[in-house]
């Protein structure tokens, strides 16, 4: 009785970490975009499902190296990344921020169309880097991929908080997520800040993709729902807070763990989008508090 | 018929506004006068509503209006303008103007989607009286362009005759002279008056010490947001303690 | 006094008189070119010209975008065909009662998202949107779950039931053209005029005396009951709803049509819906290419033109007559 619920414990914890992490990398993403730009990034997830396609074709289909096809993915993922800097930050930049968001839904809607064309609406995935034989601890059974998942998140958040802290590049970014003009006088290249800020983001999601693609699958149209997550765990920790989008992403993960575990896995979405509808009523400045202002004339869809 | 009663406003730690007491006299035109940061838009958005008061008191004839929200207020009696106009700058003045009557009226969403009547009747009613108060403040010539093509000075008759709409007993005026010529300053002191004319009790934030004496029956002098003297502009004017803080503080008196 | 100049003075009088000469040219249509296939198109262009000019409301006078009005068409087609296809109900009161639920469910979203602005009330409004497919998808004793309901009953009463497109033509566009009335008033309107002003400054407005908050639930309800017609009158007419009906997917598709036809144009959002229907019929044979399209458009339009195609287009004719200095 005890080992049965000693058990389940741990099963829920590392289900936790695990689809934490994976949101987590998009919340992190979103936040980091959110930071440099005030832009709300709906194509986030995009980065995810171009990665888990692209790695799922060469390695998974085609029988490329997993390095190989590692590295086509991150190519891949860095141009989207920079065509999405050209299209919100560059050729958008006097337009209102909602404007923008609908400009990135565009492209998230008009990626999931070019992934169905290129590749096919069908779920994909590969084999997980360390076989497919669960590990055993107590009664509860982890995927070896999810400790790669768990992993390789922390490795990569520690080092982005170490990039933001102790670069210069770090360092512009955050200034810049202060007050744009104020780092342009101090001679800041706020365009390539911007654009820096979408490769890390896009890392973040590739990252992702590969990951976690052997465990949850992927398709063309994975990267909205994934980039909806992602953003609820960036607001409920406080939009351009680092630690505060890793807390959501936790945060929300437990919640959908616990709700599937003690539930109906139905209803697994529900608590989540329940929860951002309440954060961002009563603390709108997130659970940790991150930056929320606004420029009142950005808000306004019908005037530039 | 403006009384306020041991007024205090905290922000964190920090008094903005520390037991400030007064009455305003219905149809007189008091100004409030201080060194920068002595409370005086602090004092005025207590009144209208934009902020609550920490302690203390305000009554508008009678009857007690701190705390409530702002739209209350407004319909209770109170008008303001800004130390910047805020106009609508996408409507037309007359439709500013419109605004400020907007109260009196109910047709409500589903009255006003059928074209019901009685809308249109109110729509006629709202629009003579918005243009009664565009003539009062000289700009019915004008009604018809967009409030933002307007140089401030303008603007600042176009939040009057708004203000004068809502058939407020009490009008909140925020450095209305700020950014005015000479000439536009003597102008604007015969709107007050005749503001005063028609029964409105004014309350005046200013910084040209010329306009308020001239005008104000009475003012108010506060400082690092304390009550520092009350009286007639002569008496204010001869009073030691308002002299020497303005002396302290030379440059924006 | 002229009938012109009399028409002039008064906004109800002119809306009147353009929206009974656009409905006399629809209605005359079928008269001219006979009965046929387009009719059928026509139909989908006025259900879905509802849940368009709904969010024209909403983005034209309050300046907000709301991604809910997929889910409100989704909850007026559900509940319009859960009262008359369970429970019995004649077609036209259920459509009506439809609405109250509509009504209720805008109101107290409403009450709670309202306090948020630009890209946070279209993210609540999305988790909303979400929040209803999930509902409708999972409940399925209720709503039929994936398959949908079929075997709505036609619109009609007392024993007299739409049968054929025509008849359906005749009835949805009067219809649709009552509630263009009805959102051209309020927009000309006290109301329309105070939210203009609140999207300005709702703190000015509030010293007014004008309860800013109301409005704003107002006009949030008006535009969300507008989705819901369209979404009964949806059910009723092809007898079927599916958790599609409600996806994020239409939800964006009514964004696009506003992208076309402009955010603050109600006639617009007209045009916008004939744009759409035209696409989806005959440019797109896949979903996917559909995606394509629709993504790149939406790309391409707010880029070049951010307050929608149509207003683009006119502002650019209207600098080419006058000149660069206009």
């Amino acid at each position: 009785m005890t080992s049965l619920i000693v058990s389940d414990l741990i099963q829920i914890v590392m289900t936790t970490l695990t689809v934490g992490s994976m949101y987590a990398l998009i919340a992190v993403g979103v936040s980091l975009i959110y930071s440099a730009t005030g832009v709300i990034n709906f194509a986030q997830g995009e980065f995810v499902m171009l990665s888990g396609m692209t790695v799922a074709s060469l390695y998974g289909s085609m029988g490329w190296p997993l390095t190989t096809a590692i590295a086509v993915a991150l190519v891949v993922v860095l141009f989207y990344a920079a065509l999405l800097t050209l299209l919100t930050s560059i050729l958008a930049a006097r337009i209102s921020l909602i404007g923008v968001l609908i400009i990135t839904i565009g492209a998230s809607i008009a990626t999931q169309g070019i992934a169905a064309r290129i590749w096919d609406s069908d779920t994909h995935r590969f084999a997980p880097f360390s076989g497919e034989d669960p590990i055993r601890i107590l009664d509860a059974t982890i995927s070896p991929q999810a400790l790669w998942i768990v992993g390789v998140t922390a490795i990569c958040i520690a080092g982005l908080i170490w990039f933001m802290r102790s670069t210069m590049a770090g360092k512009a970014m955050r200034a810049c997520s202060l007050d744009q003009a104020a780092a342009t006088m101090v001679g800041i290249p706020v365009k390539a800040t911007v654009l820096l800020s979408f490769t890390l983001s896009g890392l973040l999601g590739a990252v992702g993709g590969i990951l976690t693609t052997p465990l949850t699958t992927i398709d063309a149209n994975s990267g909205m729902l994934l980039a909806i997550k992602g953003f609820t765990a960036a607001m409920l920790g406080g939009m351009g807070s680092i630690p505060g989008a890793l807390f959501g992403a936790l945060l929300i993960a437990f919640v959908e763990t616990v709700t599937v575990t003690v539930g109906s896995s139905a209803f697994k979405e529900l608590p989540t989008f329940t929860i951002i509808i309440l954060v961002l009523l009563f603390l709108p400045r997130g659970l940790v508090g991150g930056r929320n202002e606004i420029g009142l004339q950005h808000e306004d869809l019908t005037r530039q | 018929m403006l009384r306020v009663s041991a007024l205090e406003k905290r922000f964190g730690g920090l008094a903005a506004l520390n037991d400030v007491s007064f009455s305003v006299a219905p149809g007189q035109i008091k100004s409030v006068i201080g060194p920068n940061g002595a409370g005086k838009t602090t004092l005025f958005n207590l009144i209208a509503g934009t902020l609550s008061p920490s302690a203390g008191d305000i009554h508008l004839d009678g009857v007690s209006i701190a705390g409530l929200p702002a739209a209350a207020i407004g319909a209770a009696g109170v008008a303001r303008t800004f130390q910047q106009p805020r106009v609508f700058a996408s409507l037309s003045i007359l439709e500013n103007a419109m605004l400020g009557g907007h109260r009196f009226h109910k047709g409500g969403f589903l009255a006003c989607g059928l074209g019901l009547r009685h809308t249109r009747r109110e729509e006629e009613k709202l629009r003579a009286r918005a243009e009664k108060w565009l003539d009062f403040a000289g700009i019915q010539s004008i009604k018809h362009r967009n409030a933002s093509e307007l140089p401030l000075g303008q603007q600042r008759y176009v939040e009057i005759a708004r203000a004068m709409a809502t058939g407020a007993k009490l009008i909140l005026m925020d450095e209305p002279a700020a950014g005015l010529d000479e000439t536009e300053t003597k102008e604007l002191g015969e709107m007050v008056r005749a503001i005063r004319g028609t029964g409105t009790t004014v309350l005046i934030i200013d910084h040209h010490m010329d306009f308020i004496m001239s005008l104000a029956d009475e003012v108010l002098v506060l400082n690092f947001g304390q009550w520092l003297a009350e009286g007639t502009p002569s008496q204010i004017q001869n009073s030691e303690i308002v002299i020497e803080a303005y002396l302290g503080s030379d440059d924006d008196a | 006094m002229s009938i012109l100049t009399f028409i002039k003075q008064d906004a109800v009088h002119l809306n009147t008189a353009r929206v009974a000469l656009f409905l006399t040219a629809i209605l005359l249509v079928p008269v001219v070119f006979g009965i046929g296939y387009y009719l059928n198109m026509m139909i989908f262009i006025a259900i879905l010209s509802l849940p368009a000019m709904g969010l024209s409301l909403l983005s034209g006078l309050s300046g907000q975008l709301a991604i809910s009005h997929g889910a409100f068409f989704a909850i007026g087609a559900y509940a319009s065909a859960i009262l008359s296809t369970n429970i019995g109900i004649n077609p036209v009161l259920s459509t009506l009662l439809a609405q109250m639920i509509v009504a209720l469910v805008a109101a107290a979203i409403g009450a709670v998202v309202l306090r948020l602005r630009s890209h946070y009330l279209a993210i609540a409004t999305l988790s909303f949107a979400i929040i209803v497919e999930l509902v409708i998808k999972e409940w399925s004793g209720l709503t039929g779950g994936m398959q949908g309901m079929l075997n709505i009953p036609a619109m009609g009463a007392l024993g007299r039931e739409a049968t054929s497109d025509i008849q359906y033509y005749y009835i949805y566009w009067p219809i649709t053209a009552l509630l263009l009335l009805f959102a051209l008033n309020l927009s000309s309107s006290r109301i329309g005029r105070a939210l203009r002003a609140i999207r300005e400054g709702e703190p000015i407005v509030d010293s007014l005396g004008i309860q800013a908050a109301e409005y704003k639930i107002g006009i949030y309800i008006i535009s969300s009951v507008f989705a819901g017609v369209g979404g009964a009158l949806y059910a009723h007419f092809v007898g079927f709803v599916t958790p599609a009906t409600g996806s994020i997917m239409f939800a964006i598709e009514i964004i696009m049509v506003l992208a076309l036809g402009g955010f603050d144009r109600l006639w617009g959002a007209l045009v916008g819906v004939v744009l759409i229907t035209l696409l989806n019929e005959y440019a797109l044979g896949f979903a996917d290419y559909k995606k394509i399209i629709l993504g790149v458009t939406l790309i391409a339009v707010m880029l070049v033109f951010p307050r929608g195609l149509l207003p683009g287009l006119i502002d650019l004719a209207r600098s080419n007559k006058y000149g660069r200095t206009a």
